[in-house]
């Protein structure tokens, strides 16, 4: 027996010292090639993921054994013409490039259906859509006057009306609204009949929204009004040269809450302020000073001028953006200005650290993330990238799909334009809506919403096909 | 070589080495464990490459430990109708009993030729060697019963597995070692006991164990020890040679078969250097088996099959629970140590130590039964199961003790000291950190690799070839299934083959099995040891329907 057990051992040794450093090479994409030039090649692989998975794989013309999602390992280093099929999708193709030992990755493939599921979620003549951004709700409605508000609640399809039509504000005419990101409260700025200003404030979280008039809590109109979604009962106001702070339970107004600034912030229960003199410090809601964050004021003088405010966005890892009021995108990282003027709205991928960023005629990725890509000996700061500059007058962008996807209204026309970090872009026309009207899009569901130019309704759109589970009525 | 077998009371630079080789198992553990942890975060590229070699090296050693289990499985079964008593009594006259299975063979079954050929062998090499086996009448087996809290209907199966042995219990002398600490019912239930069998055996003794005697822990080792010293009175009384005397070490809840001592007399008798030899049977858990829940059963099965596996080892096979030696080599020792837990594998290396390493284990082809610890509640048994691996494992408090005696000794060839305190090592770091790798690591690189490590081929091709791996190991697994129900005792129940197939089910919660109640107890033991504490002898509660 000890002798088999010492055969059988140094066997197993020698497999072993055999074995791991073959199975260790191919793990790495070496592989045998006996008719290739060499013995040993080094490859890479394709690896492909789309929604809705099950599309047939060609590469280079010829149809593979995969299906998405699918890995095409054993490639030579080089480019391959890459092809998806499947039924009721518009194929999908692209040139991709495959380098020795890495990984071209498309994992947020998005297939264009021959014809997207359309439905209509609520009818009426609606001429305006108001979205609270990071919800689950939109307001339609078919005029300015509050009685006219439906809301909507996206992912469990309900609707009520914002205001009965005996409500005493039912009648005021909306001037503005203002809303705070993933929180579902907003505040109407609104005017009576008799010509009187009133500020209304709405929990549509609560089973039946019901308008608190706060406007003793307003001196004055404010140009900026500020608040997280976890903390709703303290809201700031950003007037000319002031901040002020509402403290919504208490019904209490503290005014002057900062003065002489011109850039206000709220984030993580902390107030971002600007002085005038552009250095900037945060303080928590007891005023209490939380730390100087600029306070060379030479630096802050040559970064953002000596007049205009500045809307402060904290973002993430220590990043800050500030929006000017001519539309001029900065941040607290090199070079500190991206955009001189004309930003018309930005949005959010945290985990990649990235915004979104529009203008009237181009959308662009501001990238923040920091890992750095190869020997660089340069200090690699933020980089834009414009990814649509053929635009005529874009109003609204949003991340979709993972921000793999950037679904933009440019005018009276929606695109989806898939984001490929190896060269192509593609560009889908996703529908028309209705003229001086927005849209939204949820992620949840993966449906876009958006007002019918034919008829008026509230409509969705599919954009990811398979995630809203949604029946398809019409068809566009 | 003289040494003290303890790690207590050593002084000096003794004292220095003896806490760093206390901490060196648990730190080993812990740096493997974390240090791929943080590596596979870190380094992922690095970690990956690590976790494909380990899993290679398992696979194989899996593939290696299976192919040993299957030849020791089918060992074990072409012995299971083996007269060993007929084997005893032949092996007295070697060269007739040759002959007589010779003819017996021809013809005879598959199974009954080769266990023939296996015996013929054994006596063939003794002839060889000119070595007399003892005469069979001369010899006498000593057997003692550690009592603690059992009570009879524990204790009294056992007793009675002995009393029906082929071999004559009128040459049996059993001492039930009670522990002066044992409550009234457990010494009712001994007395009793010794009344109903004293007629049996050549005498069953009741030795009660002083508690807290100078010296000693509250140990199996002290009991036992002194029912051993007062066995040595009672044969020396009568002028019985300890040269003749086998003793058995068994756990109260042990139940032999009725051809163990028979075999084990065999295997003493044909042994080459019987006096310096343990004979380890193989420890099976039937007593109770369909009496408690899936995981411990699967659990113990795993332990049988251990010791199945390790009994084709012998040169590196250590005594393990209920297990037999040479009373004469016990006395040389000095008996069991009386401060350490885990007195079944410490009594081994006390031997190998004190006789400079001219001591072995010789495996026994039989088995011994004993109980699965269990409770009336699923969960309860699940932390009886822990703290009895926990105990197991804390045979690591071996480790620093048999360095420093391999040290201190000049007598045994390099080689084999470091071929054992590296099989010694890696035993126990393997135990407490396999799972750890197999379950939980294996998998870190692949979700906290960041993204660089995402766009690299390894990112893709690492989890195919794990899993390809895994799959191929499934044949360990399947290997598994198939002998436990071999093994599994038959036995009149309801339903048996909806039993059966419940019990190949369950094989299916190895992963948390060997995760929770077995490297996490050792782990748990190492850390101990490694921070000083000491851990308490615990007897396992034992419970049947």
């Amino acid at each position: 027996m000890l002798i088999l057990r010492r055969i059988v051992f140094c066997g197993f040794v020698f497999l072993y010292i055999i074995l791991c450093p073959l199975v260790v090479l191919y793990a790495f994409g070496y592989i045998f090639k006996p008719q290739g030039e060499e013995l040993v090649v080094k490859t890479g692989i394709i690896h492909l993921s789309t929604a809705p998975a099950g599309a047939a794989v060609y590469v280079n013309g010829k149809v593979t054994q995969n299906k998405t999602p699918a890995m095409l390992d054993k490639l030579t280093p080089g480019s391959y013409v890459v092809r998806l099929a499947l039924e009721g999708y518009e194929v999908w193709s692209d040139t991709l490039p495959v380098k020795a030992g890495e990984a071209t990755t498309l994992d947020k493939i998005l297939l264009t259906p021959n014809k997207r599921g359309v439905e209509s979620v609520l009818v009426g003549n609606f001429d305006n859509l108001v979205y609270l951004n990071g919800t689950r709700f939109l307001l339609v409605s078919a005029g300015a006057a509050l009685r006219n508000y439906i809301v909507y609640e996206c992912a469990e399809k309900k609707d009520t009306m914002l205001v009965s039509a005996a409500d005493k504000y039912a009648d005021c005419e909306t001037l503005s609204v203002f809303t705070a990101r993933e929180s579902g409260a907003l505040l109407f700025s609104v005017r009576s009949d008799e010509a009187k200003n009133f500020f209304l404030w709405f929990d549509l979280c609560q089973k039946k929204p019901v308008p608190s008039n706060i406007t003793n809590l307003f001196p004055e109109e404010p140009r900026w009004v500020m608040w997280e979604a976890s903390d709703q009962e303290n809201i700031f106001t950003f007037q000319t040269n002031s901040i002020n702070r509402l403290d919504l339970g208490a019904k209490a107004l503290y005014p002057a809450f900062a003065r002489n600034v011109r850039g206000l912030g709220v984030a993580g229960r902390l107030v971002y302020v600007m002085a005038s003199d552009g250095t900037l410090s945060a303080m928590n809601y007891e005023k209490r000073d939380a730390g100087k964050l600029l306070d060379d004021k030479k630096l802050a003088d040559s970064i953002f001028g000596p007049s205009g405010d500045f809307r402060v966005i904290p973002f993430s890892k220590g990043v800050i953006l500030f929006i000017s009021e001519n539309g001029g995108l900065l941040a607290n990282r090199l070079p500190y200005k991206f955009v001189e003027e004309g930003v018309g709205g930005i949005g959010f991928d945290f985990p990649r650290e990235r915004i979104l960023l529009w203008q009237v005629d181009k959308v662009g990725v501001l990238d923040f993330s920091t890992e750095v890509t190869g020997a660089v000996s340069f200090e690699q700061g933020p980089r834009l990238d414009w990814i649509f500059t053929d635009g005529k007058n874009i109003k609204e962008a949003f991340w979709v799909y993972g921000a793999s996807h950037v679904l933009f209204q440019d005018g009276d026309e929606v695109y989806l334009l898939g984001l490929c970090q190896y060269g192509g872009s593609h560009l889908h026309h996703v529908v028309t809506v209705k003229k001086k009207t927005g849209i939204f899009y949820l992620e949840e569901t993966g449906l876009m919403y958006y007002i019918d130019r034919l008829n008026g309704n509230l409509a969705s759109i599919e954009i990811i096909p398979g995630r809203s589970g949604a029946p398809e009525e019409d068809e566009v | 070589m003289k040494f003290n077998f303890t790690g207590h009371g050593v002084k000096g630079g003794g004292k220095i080495l003896q806490r760093f080789l206390e901490i060196l198992p648990g730190l080993t553990s812990w740096t493997i464990i974390l240090g791929m942890f943080i590596l596979s975060l870190i380094e992922p590229v690095v970690a990956a490459v690590m976790i494909i070699a380990f899993l290679i090296y398992w696979f194989l050693k899996l593939l290696y430990l299976t192919i040993f289990l299957i030849i020791s499985y089918f060992r074990l079964s072409i012995e299971k109708d083996t007269d060993w008593m007929k084997r005893a009594r032949g092996a007295n006259a070697p060269e007739a009993f040759i002959k007589d299975l010779k003819n017996t063979s021809n013809g005879a079954p598959f199974r009954k030729r080769l266990s023939d050929y296996f015996c013929r062998r054994r006596l063939e090499f003794l002839m060889k060697k000119r070595i007399a086996p003892p005469p069979l009448d001369d010899l006498y087996h000593l057997v003692i019963i550690p009592v603690a809290k059992e009570t009879s209907d524990i204790v009294e199966p056992g007793l009675r597995s002995i009393a029906g042995s082929t071999f004559p219990p009128g040459k049996i002398l059993v001492i039930l070692a009670l522990e002066e600490r044992a409550n009234d019912d457990v010494k009712k239930g001994v007395l009793d006991m010794r009344s109903k069998y004293k007629k049996t055996f050549l005498d069953l003794m009741v030795n009660v164990h002083k508690d807290g005697v100078r010296g000693e822990a509250r140990v199996k080792g002290a009991n036992t020890s002194a029912a051993a010293k007062t066995a040595a009175k009672y044969f020396k009384e009568r002028s019985v040679p300890f040269e003749n005397v086998i003793v058995s070490c068994f756990d109260s809840d042990t139940v032999v078969n009725p051809q163990y001592f028979a075999c084990l007399a065999y295997s003493f008798m044909t042994s080459a250097e019987r006096t310096r030899s343990s004979f380890q049977p193989i420890p099976v858990y039937y007593n109770n088996i369909w009496d408690v829940p899936g995981f411990a059963r699967v659990l113990e099965t795993g332990s049988s099959f251990f010791q199945l596996i390790e009994a084709t080892n012998p040169e590196q096979l250590v005594t393990f629970s209920s297990h037999s030696m040479s009373f004469s080599a016990l006395v040389d020792v000095g008996y069991w140590p009386v401060d350490m837990i885990s007195d079944d594998s410490a009594i081994f290396w006390k031997s190998y130590v004190c006789f400079d390493g001219n001591y072995r284990v010789v495996p026994m082809y039989t088995t011994v039964s004993m109980d699965i610890v269990a409770a009336n509640i699923w969960w309860k048994t699940i932390i009886n199961e822990y703290k009895q691996k926990r105990r197991w494992a804390w045979g690591v408090e071996n480790f620093p003790i048999v360095v420093r005696a391999f040290l201190k000794d000049r007598k045994m060839s390099l080689f084999n000291k470091m071929r054992l305190v590296f099989k010694m090592l890696e035993g126990h770091i393997s135990w407490a950190t396999w799972a750890f790798l197999l379950t939980v690591i294996v998998w870190i690189p692949s979700l906290f690799g960041g993204r660089h490590f995402q766009e690299t081929v390894l990112y893709y091709s690492a989890p195919r070839i794990n899993a390809v791996i895994f799959n191929l190991a499934s044949f360990s697994l399947i290997t598994s299934i198939i002998l436990s129900m071999c093994l599994l005792p038959r036995q009149k129940m309801r339903h048996p083959f909806l039993k059966r197939i419940v019990f190949a089910l369950q094989w299916l919660l190895i992963p948390l099995i060997i995760l929770f109640l077995s490297a996490i107890p050792a782990l748990d033991a190492q850390t101990r040891l490694m921070l000083g504490k000491r851990l308490e002898f615990w007897v396992a509660p034992k419970k049947r329907d």
